[in-house]
């Protein structure tokens, strides 16, 4: 690629427009003020996978998702504390006296892309697609406390909420708002094949200029958004580089300008040379959405597949279907094993020690993460072994695996291929659980192969797995006795005590009295061990330094690009070519 | 010939149809379920159902073969991507034109060389020289393309610098002129073209080697030597191109190989081709995808033969009678 920059460099640098690029350190950043904002200039930012559509209602991947912020926009945006809001769309809202109701007053001075006014007509319409079970919007929980949304006027909507929740704003704005006067013309069932979806009009501060299949997305500065004076860059472009190896070579070349998900040996390297003054490359770590962990499966799957089996259509015998788990329906095994596994080490080798071990459901990033409110099983070898012994589990054949009642502790651990950190962290648990006479037998399935046996087959004994968390507090779809037939409570946890503490912290309004009750979440789930949570991961970006007035935090890497500058003296060949 | 080329066209059908069917219900078949990828915590217990059914997935597999079989015939429509709602038929076509330059780009390519270096072999026959190109040809024809193509991703893209490592064009493509536009193509375009030309090319050399061997060693160059006829006209008038009539009975069946080739060179270079909407597809379990590239595939194929059969019946009459008969 650099070749084909040289091209682009050459007659730059003869008209004089080329800056050079000296290596400039963090302590010689230069400190900026509003005045010295100038607009212009390109951001280029590495993808390794093209987006699967341009419509927030249709969209899934993160990829379409990182885009579709820059696209578009909500009534309300989350603020870093995760709690509070800023206006967007909505310049202002009232709750009702009741708290049943949240009145939006709506922005008068926004345009859409192709120029149509925005109003409350699009507001309505949007909720009545998201709330459209034809369509696969991911964000459908979020709207299923509203009861209905009506339209006063062009510019104020209501939202009516079934229930009193601490969540009713958050859920209210949850989803960006898309046109009605283009979607309106189109049938529900035609909504995720029509062309919409790789041509979107949004309100946001960039507008969709084309889409390469498979090579590039290009966005353009919106000049009419309604907050004057943003955007500042003319352009962003997103290059899609499937290997991410190639992705971290391409940023270090200059070909692209910005990566997300750096790999951690990278990114350790890059904050030496960052610290030493050697690059202008930016590494920014954060709180992100993600964590590992353990499932022991609860129930025996042999016998949950024959139950399933002779039910056919019917209804399964709860009792007879959820049948513990020959090893991990003991609470003391799963104690054992928790104990017997050293969380720190894993996290040191498999992140390079960019993540945080973790004890608990509750995930650092989110309000009611409370580090004291979980029961913390430490690393001890011997501790385990005495748990297993008191459980009548020892090795009476002396070959190295416990045993009891002629049932040898062993078992196979799944895990997802094409994930090296989890083939890793697997390796590592093998060992370890080796030490206390327990045979892990360590089985990498190919991803889709995997969920489906995982999900509905609950055709596994433990799986490491991760799930990426919303910055909503959610345990429900993961523990709740209502999900077991959900594939997200793959272990089929069922516990009429946590859904009486998770219902009592999700109906609280109260923020005090919501963290106790969440606090006794914690504890409850940290010591029943449905799961071995393993370490919550930072996230790794990089930015090229020339790019001022960013701000990355654990909303993600794409909360403020209309903010992002880039002084004159360092515009590079790519800010030139495209003012060309 | 065209009684010959018509009889040849009608027996692809069937082979088409059946292969395309064994395909069907192997990828139906196979584990995974296509929509794993839509499920999210936040979504409502029902939807999985209702996506199944939108998919046309939620139908004993006789009865989805029944309804696929209709739209293909009938409408040629193999439906709308699960992965984007996209027509699959209108992704393959966008992927197609970089696989196909691709393709001939690397066939062109290794056939020039495999044909030099195989001539340039037959000449220097039980020589040293032979025996390195032999040895050479042999090396490239068992090396996995994937190897290769990650040996010069590495040594040529990541360590030296030299080359783009992905895509067809750079960010910029569309803002360059003419000269710049087809310089920036040939770049990207370099180290695809090597690895699978490279990969290509032992085919030919092997072939015009042994070929080149037979027809020097044949009666009638001993009788042209004997008339005094000049040893380049013997060379490049009466052997190489006896020689290589023959190569064009494998320039057609070599085409299927090459389409899997640029498969796992475009994975490797990020070629927005057909390999990779193959890939994505195999991965995602993305069934009208993977029915709209096997086609291709499949059509690929019966072209390949039918034109190697064509060619070799212009190239040798004998083959048109043995046709009729």
């Amino acid at each position: 690629m650099n070749r084909s920059l040289l091209l682009i460099t050459i007659p730059l640098l003869l008209l004089g427009c080329g800056k050079s690029e000296e290596t400039r350190s963090a302590a010689q950043e230069v400190s900026y003020s509003e005045e010295d904002i100038v607009d212009g200039g390109n951001l280029i930012i590495g993808i390794t996978g093209e987006p699967d559509a341009l419509n927030p209602l249709t969209a899934h991947s993160k990829n379409s998702k990182d885009i579709i912020s820059l696209i578009y926009r909500r009534l309300a945006d989350l603020n870093e504390d995760l709690v509070s809001f800023s206006p967007q769309l909505a310049k202002s809202w009232e709750f009702s006296n009741d708290s049943l109701s949240i009145t939006f007053n709506l922005r008068t001075d926004v345009s859409w892309h192709d120029g149509e006014k925005f109003n409350a007509d699009d507001v309505i319409f949007t909720y009545n697609l998201q709330i459209n079970e034809t369509l696969t919007w991911d964000g459908y929980s979020s709207k299923e406390n509203v009861e209905r949304v009506v339209m006063l006027d062009d510019s104020t909507v209501v939202f009516h909420l079934r229930e009193k929740s601490p969540t009713l704003l958050m859920d209210a704005v949850e989803g960006y708002i898309v046109p009605e006067h283009i979607l309106s013309g189109i049938p529900i069932e035609e909504i995720e094949s029509t062309d919409f979806n790789r041509n979107p009009i949004g309100t946001g501060p960039f507008k969709f200029v084309e889409w390469k299949s498979q090579q590039s997305v290009i966005l353009e500065k919106n000049k009419n958004y309604y907050i004057r004076g943003k955007p500042h860059l003319d352009g962003i472009f997103f290059q899609v580089v499937p290997d991410r190896i190639n992705l971290w070579r391409q940023l270090q070349s200059g070909d692209i300008d910005f990566m997300e998900k750096v790999p951690a040996a990278d990114f350790k390297k890059l904050l030496d040379s960052w610290e030493r003054g050697d690059t202008r490359i930016r590494p920014y770590s954060f709180l992100g959405q993600f964590y590992e962990f353990i499932g022991w499966n609860r129930i025996d799957p042999e016998n949950y597949a024959r139950v399933m089996e002779e039910a056919g259509d019917s209804e399964p015998d709860m009792e007879e279907l959820l049948k513990p788990h020959k090893l991990f329906g003991s609470q003391k095994v799963r104690a054992a094993l928790t104990t017997a596994i050293d969380r720190k080490t894993i996290a040191d080798v498999v992140t390079h020690g960019l993540s945080i071990p973790m004890h608990g459901p509750i995930p650092p990033v989110l309000w009611p993460y409370n580090s004291t409110a979980n029961s913390v099983w430490e690393y001890d070898v011997e501790g385990a072994k005495a748990i297993l012994s008191s459980e009548g589990w020892s090795d009476t054949d002396g070959d190295g695996i416990l045993d009891k009642d002629g049932l040898k502790f062993s078992f196979e651990m799944v895990t997802n291929a094409g994930n090296e950190e989890r083939k890793q962290a697997l390796t590592i648990v093998q060992q370890q659980l080796k030490e206390i006479g327990v045979e892990m037998k360590p089985r990498v399935v190919e991803h889709t192969l995997l969920t489906g046996r995982m999900f509905p087959a609950r055709e596994f004994d433990a799986a490491l797995f991760g799930w990426n968390v919303g910055l909503k507090m959610e345990l429900t779809p993961l523990f709740h006795s209502s999900s077991i037939f959900i594939p997200f409570n793959f272990i089929s946890y069922l516990s009429p005590e946590f859904d009486m503490l998770e219902e009592a912290a999700k109906r609280e309004t109260n923020r005090s009295n919501a963290q106790k009750h969440w606090d006794e979440v914690a504890k409850l789930l940290s010591w029943d061990l449905p799961y071995t949570w393993l370490y919550y991961k930072l996230e790794t970006t990089a930015v090229h330094s020339r790019f001022k007035g960013v701000k990355i935090d654990k909303r993600g890497s794409f909360i403020n690009m209309e903010d992002w500058w880039i002084p004159l003296e360092e515009r590079a060949a790519h800010d030139m070519l495209a003012e060309n | 010939m065209v009684a010959y080329s018509l009889r040849r066209l009608l027996v692809t059908i069937p082979i088409l149809f059946l292969g395309l069917s064994l395909t069907f219900f192997v990828i139906r078949l196979a584990p995974g379920d296509p929509t794993d990828r839509f499920i999210t915590p936040s979504m409502s217990p029902g939807l999985k159902e209702n996506i199944a059914k939108k998919f046309g997935i939620d139908q004993p597999i006789p009865i989805q073969y029944i309804a696929w079989m209709k739209s293909v015939i009938l409408h040629f429509d193999f439906g709308n991507s699960f992965a984007n709602g996209r027509n699959a038929s209108k992704v393959i076509l966008d992927a197609l034109p970089p696989t196909l330059l691709l393709s001939t780009l690397s066939l062109v390519f290794g056939l020039i060389l495999g044909t030099l270096l195989g001539a340039y072999s037959a000449l220097k026959s039980g020589s040293k020289t032979d025996k390195t190109l032999t040895s050479l040809l042999l090396f490239f024809y068992s090396v996995p393309t994937f190897w290769l193509g990650l040996i010069f991703l590495g040594f040529f893209a990541i360590s030296l610098d030299w080359l783009p490592s992905s895509q067809l064009t750079s960010i910029f493509h569309d803002r360059l002129g003419f000269f710049g536009k087809l310089w920036d193509y040939a770049i990207h375009l370099i180290l695809p073209v090597l690895t699978l030309g490279l990969t290509t090319a032992p085919v030919y050399g092997r072939f015009v080697r042994n070929s080149m061997i037979e027809v020097l060693n044949s009666d009638f160059i001993t009788a042209a030597r004997a008339r005094g006829l000049s040893e380049r006209k013997i060379l490049l008038h009466y052997g190489l191109r006896n020689a290589l009539l023959p190569v064009i009975s494998i320039l057609g069946t070599s085409l299927p190989a090459l389409f899997s080739g640029a498969v796992v060179v475009e994975v490797i270079y990020s070629l927005p081709g057909m390999g990779r909407v193959m890939f994505d597809a195999a991965l995602g379990r993305d069934y009208p995808i993977i029915m709209a590239a096997s086609t291709v595939a499949f059509i690929s194929v019966i072209i390949g033969n039918f034109l190697a059969d064509v060619g070799y019946a212009v190239a040798d009459p004998r083959v048109r009678l043995e046709g009729s008969n």
